[in-house]
């Protein structure tokens, strides 16, 4: 990633740990640009004809084609470069943060007069879902300590989070959900006006957090999420880069925050990783929270599979099956709209907005349709949105 | 923190390990592959920037190696090497989808030639 624009908490590279990051960010882009390509002629070409010989329909799913393709020895090596990319990608980046935690530890400690707050719990219970399984893969998860006032997971993330989404989400700042989710708010609903108290569920680092803070400088912004060391990361990171955020440790499926208590409530790419009853229990929550004609707005990974072609299914399946993310499969066949009108929300809309700032040309706002021939609508985050 | 706190951190993901291939040792050998070719690549963009250095007459250090930031043409110089050596790398891998591709195709075209000389 650029070296030159680090911010203060954001762990260093040195020479040769840059040299790794540029690797793996030629080695997905290759994935994507050239093996993604044949892997899809596979299914067109071999499992889909091999699918309608054998059972003298056309494959419509994943599922019809899942054994067929996973005997193909190219898809073998498919799926597998997919998850080593993604395993090197975390201990590449472990080996930098813990030749320099103490340092990062050290900034943690020195914000003695914050802007914002840190409230955590050590009681909390981490739910389920997230204790299950190591979300994409990151070892440790999001709540593993290994000493007091660790921060280790959310420096990790952090040091990984550009790479992750291949400089596409704001280069370090990796803050294009949140410019993204600011403009769908605008965009939906310009009644609003400016949001007085700003609620961020699963705020994880505070990457989208900040674009709130900076869009809303009057506003009063909150954020929660259930991992420790991820919010002490958030709050030193937030205090370097000059804003005030008030984090606390808790699940979004019920906080200790007072009814009718925000204006907004918005959660980027955070639903994904509970589960259905959790989701209902979080629109639920945020039901309660919002003022009445408040605004609740979720940002998702744009994959629904009832607008999807077979291929992109199975890559779709991948980050269900193999990157440690159960619940995207379930939550990509959910009717969220749904969902949030039995918590008693109105004018609700499901679809995918532009992200901004954009990398596709001449794509902008909100739309419901999916890509087209069932194509990844690459570019843009789906959302779903109500008013309380 | 406490007793069960884990005294170090985790470096793989918790819980069963995928394996695509017919032996997981086949999926093994291709991380360590991946991690390789990772060093080649680290290691030539190092080179790169010895001979960086070299050119504009700086002693080669580990403080002169550290201190090197590559321009954008230094970077596209090298991201297309990467490239090259990922492609090379992957050549027999996608050979595989060329012969998947042509197996089921030359099947397809003797399927419709039995069919087109069947008796009716």
């Amino acid at each position: 990633m650029p070296r030159g624009q680090e911010h203060p908490m954001l762990p260093a590279t040195n020479h040769d740990e840059y040299a790794q990051t540029r690797f793996l960010l030629t080695f997905k882009n290759y994935i994507q640009n050239e093996l993604d390509p044949l892997d899809k002629e596979l299914v067109e070409k071999v499992a889909k004809p091999a699918y309608e010989q054998q059972t003298g329909g056309p494959a419509q799913t994943s599922k019809d084609v899942r054994k067929l393709m996973e005997t193909e020895p190219f898809h073998q090596f498919w799926l597998s470069s997919l998850r080593h990319q993604q395993d090197l990608m975390w201990d590449n980046v472990a080996d930098s943060v813990d030749r320099q935690l103490d340092k990062l530890q050290e900034k943690f400690h020195r914000t003695e007069t914050p802007l914002g707050s840190l409230r955590l719990d050590p009681d909390m219970e981490i739910p389920s879902y997230i204790s299950a399984f190591d979300n994409h893969r990151m070892p440790g998860s999001y709540y593993t300590e290994l000493a007091d006032d660790d921060l280790r997971a959310g420096a990790l993330f952090d040091g990984a989070a550009a790479l992750y989404h291949v400089n596409r989400n704001g280069g370090t700042m990796n803050d294009a959900r949140g410019w993204t989710m600011i403009d769908h708010v605008e965009t939906r609903f310009p009644d609003l006006g400016a949001p007085r108290r700003i609620l961020d569920m699963g705020c994880c680092v505070g990457h989208s957090t900040l674009t709130y803070c900076e869009k809303w400088p009057d506003a009063e912004v909150y954020g929660i999420d259930i991992g420790a060391p991820l919010l002490r990361y958030a709050h030193a990171r937030t205090e370097a880069l000059g804003k005030a955020v008030h984090y606390s440790q808790q699940n979004a499926e019920s906080t200790d925050f007072d009814d009718g208590f925000f204006d907004l409530i918005v959660s980027t790419a955070a639903i994904h990783e509970t589960n259905r009853p959790a989701t209902q229990r979080i629109f639920a929550e945020c039901h309660r929270l919002l003022r009445p004609g408040g605004v609740m707005a979720h940002l998702e990974v744009p994959v629904r599979y009832a607008d999807l072609g077979v291929w992109e299914q199975i890559r779709a399946d991948w980050e269900s099956q193999v990157n440690n993310e159960p619940y995207i499969a379930g939550m990509a066949r959910l009717d969220l709209t749904a969902m949030a009108q039995k918590s008693g929300f109105r004018d609700v809309a499901a679809g995918y907005h532009w992200q901004v700032p954009g990398f596709i040309p001449g794509k902008s706002g909100f739309e419901t349709e999916g890509g087209p021939n069932g194509t990844l609508k690459i570019g843009s985050w789906y959302m779903v949105s109500a008013v309380r | 923190m406490n007793d069960q706190t884990p005294k170090t951190a985790p470096r793989i993901s918790k819980g069963a390990q995928p394996s695509f291939f017919e032996q997981p040792a086949t999926e093994a050998l291709y991380g360590m592959f991946v991690v390789m070719l990772e060093e080649l690549c680290v290691l030539r963009d190092r080179l790169d920037t010895y001979e960086r250095l070299g050119e504009q007459g700086i002693a080669i250090t580990p403080a002169t190696v550290e201190a090197y930031e590559p321009d954008d043409s230094v970077e596209q110089a090298r991201e297309q090497l990467r490239h090259g050596t990922i492609n090379r790398a992957m050549r027999p891998v996608k050979a595989l989808q060329e012969a998947a591709v042509k197996r089921a195709q030359s099947q397809y075209e003797q399927t419709a030639r039995s069919i087109a000389e069947q008796e009716i």
